[in-house]
């Protein structure tokens, strides 16, 4: 499949903050690529370089084979892109918005633009300044996807839209794009949006690539277990392929890696035994990887 | 916590917001005022305008913290709008920010002409102007918080700005001493207070939300209203980019450019026309006129957009991910502020030469003893001789000077302006090292007059002055020859647009020469330093500006 976006070994640090640590990240045509992450962990630090508002200082991005800050024509022409901050120009009304994006992209197809206003409900004679978050977010949306880019970004997209249209109209444009044979890589806080939307997650911590993979793969790769020791256990029992745990006493509820044989035989050589077995939901996952396991008093 | 908490806080958070700027307002002040003591051997009243103009007349960003000036993309309105969150009434939100506005741009005053006292000894005025200091802020902060729309908050900067300059100009005596009566004391005082007032109702009303609510129209203004704003109103070519980008700034920043110039350039024949029969209009009439074209020439600032918030500079992210390359970004916005520019200025310059025709009418007028209309006419009738002479080809030469000078201004202010966003501690230190060269020279001249020093010290600063210049000069080859270097191997320019700006600046050279020989400048006859001098910079800058421009604009764009 074609190669869409090439990072690899990138770094980037603001003052003494590393935001990205040796990201490697590859994305191919026709899939949706999901980036999760708690708040700082680099993912639109990321995003900024594939669109070559940041220059790579360490490493390389490559989007559609160019440099996206030596040839910001030849990628942005065929990036659509929707900003976390909805950065719109409040002057305009929402038709001269899609006016002029139109006159930077020669793919521009005004039917569908038409579409999606009827969809959204907008109004395309009022001016940015007069819309909502949400209503913004909806402008800017049109605006990123009407000339059918070849790569679509899109920062925190659920970020002020309503269940319903997070639901019915963002999935459904997502899912278009990735049907056309087009890619989208997106950003998100809501775990079941990307486990919703995605072909690929990739999981950041810290400026890291700490989990990345088709989502089926990763799903299959973890899973969570409960486990019942005879003694009672102040502190967490040591699993080679555990993750994260949660509990106290006897029951323990694991998430782990690796294979369940493998599981079992540590869990047994502890003297305990694993009450049952399911694959981790991504929140699971992603709690596990970015260390942020609650510890609650009894475990239901 | 006490019930000061609220108010130390408010009060920190201006400080820290400000705190840069008024170190370098300081400085400025100081520097500026004492080259003109101890160099241009100028009297305290000048020394006092220009303490005044700097703690006072120019003090934007204060005031308007969300982005120092008209273009800088800033919200209108009350700046510290993160507060309306916060469990402090309005009163004192306004009351503490308008206070530290006030209160720290009168001790930016006291302490420049304290010192000024101190180390040259005119009798700078100090606390006797403080009341008036105290109530022009509380008056032009009052304006700039009270509202959000733009065109009241200029109007009523004017407004504001007019009576007070008036009322100073009126009371600066000489020898320099400035006095105001207790009845002039008293309505300052008041002024102050309705404005703290009008600034509490504008800030509570924005706080509540309702200042953006647009009155409702009624059924039968509807269609006039359409009518009238579609005559003003363009659609956004679909047809290039090009065409789309410069429909971008016009509407952004070009047509407001043009809009005010026109405002300003209706000032000057009002003025000039009252003042037949009105004649204490008349000074004012003649400071219009000197005034509007720098005023105009202030709006070429930030043609790159860059924003400001608090604590923070930016650049667009909505024009950074358009499709569009940067080095023909940089180029179509400095190419369109720059034509409206101009056209701002043809306006006014052609409103003020009109206007200046109206001085025949003021008849007799006398002006320390003297008739002073004569000799503005005999000024106006030798321009005229000289323009009149003029050929053909020097006019040509003329006008592509100006236009390149303004192209100059507009594009090395908008370079400046994303190099401060991009670098901001280095341009700190730049400015900080001019300062204290500026410190320097200034304190070697005060101790040479003063007897302190050696004539050798003077001269010594002048030695140093000469080779910073030189050294500035040359740096100045060496960033242009890098820059050309840079934006080539960064494929910013192609071959052919860096040769473009190579033959812009030679013509440029050749137009310069030009008028320099048409003004009687005797080229040819000069020393060949001198005529380098006179020739180089004019070159370097034109050819310095192409390649900055977008070099700098790329790195607010990149990262």
């Amino acid at each position: 499949m074609e190669q869409i976006v090439d990072v690899n070994d990138l770094s980037r640090s603001f003052g003494s903050k590393r935001a990205l640590d040796g990201v490697s990240f590859r994305a191919t045509a026709g899939q949706v690529y999901g980036l999760v992450g708690a708040n700082g962990a680099g993912k639109t630090t990321l995003l900024k370089h594939l669109l070559g508002l940041l220059r790579a200082t360490t490493g390389s991005v490559r989007v559609f084979g160019l440099d996206p800050v030596r040839d910001p024509v030849g990628v942005l022409s065929r990036i659509g892109y929707l900003s976390e901050e909805r950065e719109l120009p409040e002057w305009m009304r929402v038709d001269e918005l899609l006016d002029y994006t139109r006159a930077f992209h020669p793919t521009w197809d005004g039917s569908y633009a038409r579409e999606l206003l009827e969809s959204f409900a907008l109004d395309p004679s009022k001016k940015v300044k007069e819309l909502s978050k949400g209503m913004r977010a909806q402008a800017g949306l049109i605006a990123a996807v009407a000339h059918r880019p070849a790569l679509l970004i899109l920062d925190e997209p659920s970020s002020g839209l309503d269940a319903v249209v997070r639901r019915d109209i963002l999935d459904a444009i997502v899912r278009t794009v990735a049907d056309d044979g087009r890619t989208v890589i997106f950003s998100s806080h809501l775990l079941d949006e990307v486990e919703r939307m995605s072909d690929h997650v990739t999981l950041m911590h810290h400026g890291r690539v700490t989990l990345s993979g088709a989502l089926d793969d990763v799903r299959r790769g973890y899973q969570r277990s409960r486990v019942r020791f005879v003694e009672h256990l102040d502190q967490p029992p040591v699993l080679a392929t555990a993750l994260a745990m949660e509990g106290g006493g006897r029951t323990w509820s694991v998430v782990h890696s690796g294979s369940l044989e493998q599981f079992h035989h540590s869990v047994l050589a502890l003297g305990g035994e694993v009450i049952e077995s399911r694959d981790a939901t991504l929140e699971e996952i992603f709690l596990a990887r970015a260390g942020r396991t609650r510890q609650p008093a009894e475990v239901a | 916590m006490t019930t000061r908490s609220p108010i130390v806080a408010i009060l920190w958070e201006n400080w820290r917001l400000s705190r840069v700027e008024a170190a370098q307002r300081l400085a400025q002040g100081i520097v500026a005022a004492s080259a003109a003591l101890t160099f241009f051997h100028a009297d305290a009243a000048v020394a006092f305008w220009i303490l005044i103009a700097t703690h006072s007349f120019f003090w934007f960003s204060i005031a308007k913290l969300n982005g120092g000036q008209f273009f800088d993309g800033y919200k209108p309105g009350f700046p510290f709008y993160l507060l309306y969150s916060r469990p402090v009434p309005t009163v004192t939100i306004v009351g503490a920010a308008m206070l530290y506005d006030a209160v720290s741009c009168t001790a930016l005053y006291l302490v420049s002409s304290a010192f000024l006292r101190f180390a040259f000894g005119p009798p700078l005025p100090l606390f006797s102007v403080t009341v008036f200091l105290v109530a022009y802020h509380f008056a032009y902060t009052g304006v700039q918080w009270s509202t959000r729309n733009r065109v009241v908050q200029w109007i009523g900067t004017m407004a504001t700005f007019l009576p007070f300059f008036a009322l100073l100009k009126n009371r600066v005596a000489s020898p320099l001493q400035v006095e105001f009566s207790l009845l002039e004391n008293a309505l300052m005082v008041l002024v102050g207070v309705v404005s703290f007032g009008f600034a509490v109702a504008g800030v509570a009303r924005q706080r509540r939300g309702e200042a953006r609510t647009a009155p409702p129209w009624t059924v039968e203004w509807r269609g006039f209203s359409d009518w009238l704003a579609g005559l003003f109103r363009f659609p956004c070519p679909t047809s290039s980019p090009a065409r789309a980008q410069v429909w971008f700034d016009l509407k952004s920043s070009g047509l407001p450019v043009l809009a005010i110039g026109l405002a300003i350039a209706i000032v000057p024949p009002l003025l000039f026309a009252i003042g037949i029969p009105i004649a204490f209009v008349r000074p004012h009439a003649l400071l219009s006129a000197m005034v509007s074209v720098p005023a105009v020439l202030i709006l070429g600032g930030n043609a790159f957009g860059i924003r400001r918030k608090q604590g923070r500079t930016y650049a667009s992210a909505f024009e950074a991910t358009q499709a569009y390359g940067t080095a023909r970004l940089a180029g179509l916005k400095v190419l369109v502020r720059t034509a409206c520019l101009v056209a701002a200025l043809i306006v006014v310059g052609v409103s003020v030469w009109a206007s200046s025709s109206l001085v025949s009418a003021w008849g007799d007028w006398v002006v320390n003893g003297k008739a002073a209309a004569p000799g503005l006419l005999r000024r106006r009738r030798a321009i005229e001789l000289a323009v009149g002479t003029m050929t053909a080809y020097e006019w040509l030469a003329l006008a592509f000077v100006a236009t390149i000078v303004v192209a100059v201004i507009v594009a090395s202010r908008a370079a400046f302006t994303a190099l401060r966003a991009r670098y901001p501690r280095r341009v700190n230190i730049a400015v900080w090292l001019l300062l204290l060269h500026g410190f320097v020279v200034v304190l070697c001249g005060l101790a040479f007059q003063r007897g302190i020093a050696s004539p050798f010290a003077f001269y010594s600063a002048q030695d140093l002055t000469n080779r910073v210049i030189a050294v500035v000069g040359a740096a100045s080859v060496l960033a242009t020859a890098y820059l050309f270097w840079s934006v080539l191997a960064e494929r910013l320019l192609a071959l052919r647009q860096a040769c473009g700006a190579i033959l812009v600046s030679a013509v440029f050279a050749a137009a310069w020469v030009t008028v320099v020989d048409s003004t009687g400048v005797p080229l040819s006859r000069m020393p060949a330093t001198d005529a380098v001098r006179l020739l180089m910079w004019p070159t370097l800058l034109p050819l310095m500006v192409s390649v900055l421009a977008p070099w700098s604009l790329s790195r607010v764009r990149h990262t």
